[in-house]
C-alpha cells in the first residue's frame, strides 16, 4: 500500500494447517481463471492446474466441479511435492475443502463482494508477480516487491 | 479429538468433516451408527486415492464405526485369457487390505442387508443407492456422501447435522404418478426417468403396487441415484417417513407431474439388445430375495437362444445365502449355462476395455448410464428377462 503498486485483496481463512498460523505466505501469483476438475485438469506429476505452474505458488481460482475423488488428487499434489503454497477459492466447494484439510495446503476464499471470474480475469494481468497471504490470512497482497 | 488426542489422522479428519460441516450449513456434527464408504475401485481413485487411504491405514487408527465399503474392481477376472495388469491388481489389493486394516467388514453396494438400518438411525453413508435405500425405504437418516467425506466421517463416527439429519428437511418437492412397472427393468427405467425429469428435486412417487417386489424397487432407486443429485425418493406406501409426518396430507399443494408408460417402453425399445459380449446382472448387488428368481430367468433365456453372450456375470455381496446360491448355481447347470458368480466385486467400476470387452447388456439403468464411461464399454438394456 505505501508503495502504491501494490494490489491487496480481501480474504478469509477457510484452513490454515496447524503450526502455520503466524506465517506469511508467499509465492509467486498463478491465476486460474474458469472453474477447476480437480480430477481431470490437474497434472499431478509436473504440478500443473489447466497447464499453468502451481507448484510452491500462491493459487488463485474459481472454485472446484467434478468427482468428489478430486480431493485426493491435492492430496497427491502434496506428496509429490507440487501442491500450492496456498490456494485461494472465490467460491468455497467440498471436494476442494477437504482436499485442501487432508493435505495440509493453506486454503483461503476471496472476501470481495464481487468474488467472481470476472475479478479472476483482472487479477490474471499480476500472474508470475510475487504475492503474499498476511494479516492472519486476511489479506493477500500482489506486488510491491516486499517478498 | 481437536487437540490430536486421538492422533494426527484423527485431527485431520475432523477438522475436514467440520470444515465440510461449515460449507453445508450444519451447527453440530451428529453421532452414527454405521458408516459406509464409497471411492474403492482403483480405477475409480487412481494412485492419489491408494496413497491417501494407504497412509490413513498405516497410522494407529481404526474406524469409530461399523464401517463398510463399497465393492472393488473385479481386476481377478480374465476374458478371452485377457487378464489385467499385475500393477492393477496389486493396486486394488492394497486398497482393500487398507480398508479390511481399518475396520471395513464387508465390501458391497447393498450395505443395508449387511446390517440393516433403522427407522431414524444417523448413518454416514456413500454410494446413491444405498443411501436411496436408507433414506426412502429403511427411514434411516443419512446424507449422500462422497468418497473421501464417508471415509472421514468412519474414522470419527460423526457426520454433520444437515440435510437428510433433519426431520423437517425429509419433504418431497413434488408428486410423480407413474405407471405400473410389469418388470425389474422397467422398474429401473422408471427411476431413472424421474431423475432425467428433474435431477435437483425430491419425488413422491405415487402409484406402485402394493406388494411390490423389493428389487424391484431397489433397482428403481439405482435408477433414480444415477440420473438424479437427491438422497431420497418417497414412495408412497413404502417410505416411513410418510407415516411420520401425518403421510400425504402436505403434498396436497404440491405441483403433480406424470411419467407416462409409453416413456418408460420407448426408452427401453431405444436402447435394447440381444447380444454383447457380456451380460452382467447385480446392479445393485443380488439379494437372496431376487437371486435364484434371477438365474432361472437368465438361464432360460440363454439356453433358448433369445439372448447371445460370450459371458455371463451375475454380481453379488457377502450376505448372500449359501444355500441360495448353490441352488441358483444348480439351475444354470441344469441349463447347461456357464456363469460367473462374483462377490464383493463392481463390474461398473472396472475398467472392462482393458480385457478387450466391447459390450454389455444389463437388466440395470444404474449400469447401463455409468459403464460406457467408467467400464468402456458399449451398454444395452436386456428387456424381457426379468
Amino acid at each position: 500500500m505505501c508503495l502504491g503498486r501494490e494490489v491487496v485483496v480481501k480474504l478469509k481463512p477457510l484452513h490454515i494447517p496447524s503450526g502455520s498460523k503466524s506465517l506469511r505466505l508467499c509465492g509467486k501469483l498463478a491465476v486460474i481463471v474458469e472453474p477447476v476438475s480437480l480430477l481431470g485438469d490437474i497434472d499431478v506429476d509436473r504440478g500443473l492446474i489447466k497447464g499453468i505452474e502451481i507448484a510452491d505458488r500462491v493459487v488463485l481460482m474459481p472454485y472446484g466441479i467434478g468427482s468428489t475423488v478430486g480431493s485426493y488428487i491435492i492430496y497427491a499434489l502434496r506428496k509429490c511435492g507440487k501442491s500450492p503454497k496456498a490456494l485461494v477459492v472465490a467460491k468455497a466447494d467440498s471436494v476442494t475443502v477437504i482436499g485442501a484439510v487432508i493435505s495440509d495446503v493453506p486454503l483461503y476464499q476471496l472476501n470481495e463482494v464481487n468474488a467472481s471470474e470476472g475479478l479472476l480475469r483482472s487479477i490474471k494481468k499480476y500472474e508470475g508477480m510475487v504475492a503474499c497471504i498476511e494479516g492472519g490470512g486476511k489479506r493477500l497482497v500482489i506486488g510491491g516487491g516486499r517478498s | 479429538m481437536w487437540n490430536g488426542e486421538f492422533g494426527h489422522v484423527v485431527e485431520k479428519a475432523i477438522r475436514a468433516v467440520v470444515r465440510y460441516g461449515e460449507l453445508m450449513g450444519a451447527e453440530k456434527l451428529v453421532r452414527v451408527s454405521h458408516a459406509h464408504v464409497s471411492g474403492v475401485s482403483i480405477f475409480n481413485i487412481g494412485d492419489a486415492g491408494l496413497s491417501f487411504i494407504e497412509d490413513v491405514a498405516s497410522g494407529n487408527v481404526r474406524f469409530r464405526v461399523f464401517t463398510t465399503a463399497n465393492p472393488y474392481a473385479a481386476v481377478s477376472l480374465s476374458f478371452n485369457g485377457r487378464l489385467f495388469s499385475n500393477e492393477v491388481i496389486t493396486k486394488q489389493h492394497r486398497v482393500i487390505e487398507s480398508l479390511r486394516r481399518l475396520g471395513s467388514v464387508a465390501f458391497t453396494c447393498a450395505p443395508y442387508y449387511v446390517r440393516r438400518p433403522r427407522a431414524g438411525e444417523h448413518l454416514a453413508w456413500a454410494e446413491s443407492n444405498a443411501v436411496l435405500y436408507a433414506n426412502s425405504v429403511a427411514g434411516a437418516m443419512t446424507n449422500r456422501e462422497g468418497g473421501p467425506i464417508a471415509l472421514l466421517e468412519a474414522l470419527i463416527g460423526r457426520a454433520p447435522y444437515y440435510g437428510m439429519h433433519i426431520r423437517g428437511e425429509r419433504m418431497p418437492d413434488y408428486v410423480i404418478k407413474v405407471p405400473r412397472p410389469s418388470s425389474y427393468v422397467e422398474s429401473a427405467v422408471i427411476g431413472y426417468l424421474i431423475g432425467m425429469l428433474n435431477p435437483s428435486k425430491t419425488p413422491l412417487v405415487k402409484g406402485l403396487p402394493r406388494h411390490v417386489p423389493e428389487h424391484w424397487v431397489r433397482a428403481m432407486l439405482a435408477g433414480f441415484g444415477a440420473s438424479s443429485h437427491q438422497p431420497i425418493m418417497f414412495l408412497d406406501g413404502i417410505s416411513p417417513d410418510l407415516r411420520l409426518s401425518g403421510g400425504l396430507g402436505k403434498s396436497a399443494q404440491l405441483e403433480r407431474l406424470s411419467l407416462d408408460e409409453s416413456d418408460v417402453r420407448e426408452f427401453i425399445r431405444d436402447r435394447s439388445c440381444l447380444e454383447a459380449d457380456l451380460l452382467v446382472i447385480g446392479c445393485p448387488h443380488l439379494s437372496n430375495e431376487e437371486v435364484l428368481e434371477a438365474f432361472m430367468n437368465v438361464a432360460s433365456a440363454v439356453n433358448g437362444g433369445k439372448i447371445r453372450v460370450r459371458e455371463c456375470w451375475m454380481v453379488t455381496g457377502d450376505f448372500i445365502d449359501e444355500e441360495i446360491l448353490k441352488q441358483a448355481q444348480q439351475v444354470m447347470t441344469a441349463y447347461d449355462v456357464r456363469v460367473k458368480v462374483l462377490r464383493d466385486v463392481c463390474p461398473v467400476v472396472t475398467k472392462l476395455s482393458e480385457l478387450g470387452i466391447n459390450s454389455i447388456c444389463t437388466d440395470s439403468a444404474k449400469a447401463l448410464h455409468y459403464m460406457p464411461k467408467l467400464a468402456g464399454v458399449d451398454a444395452c438394456i436386456l428387456a424381457g428377462i426379468r
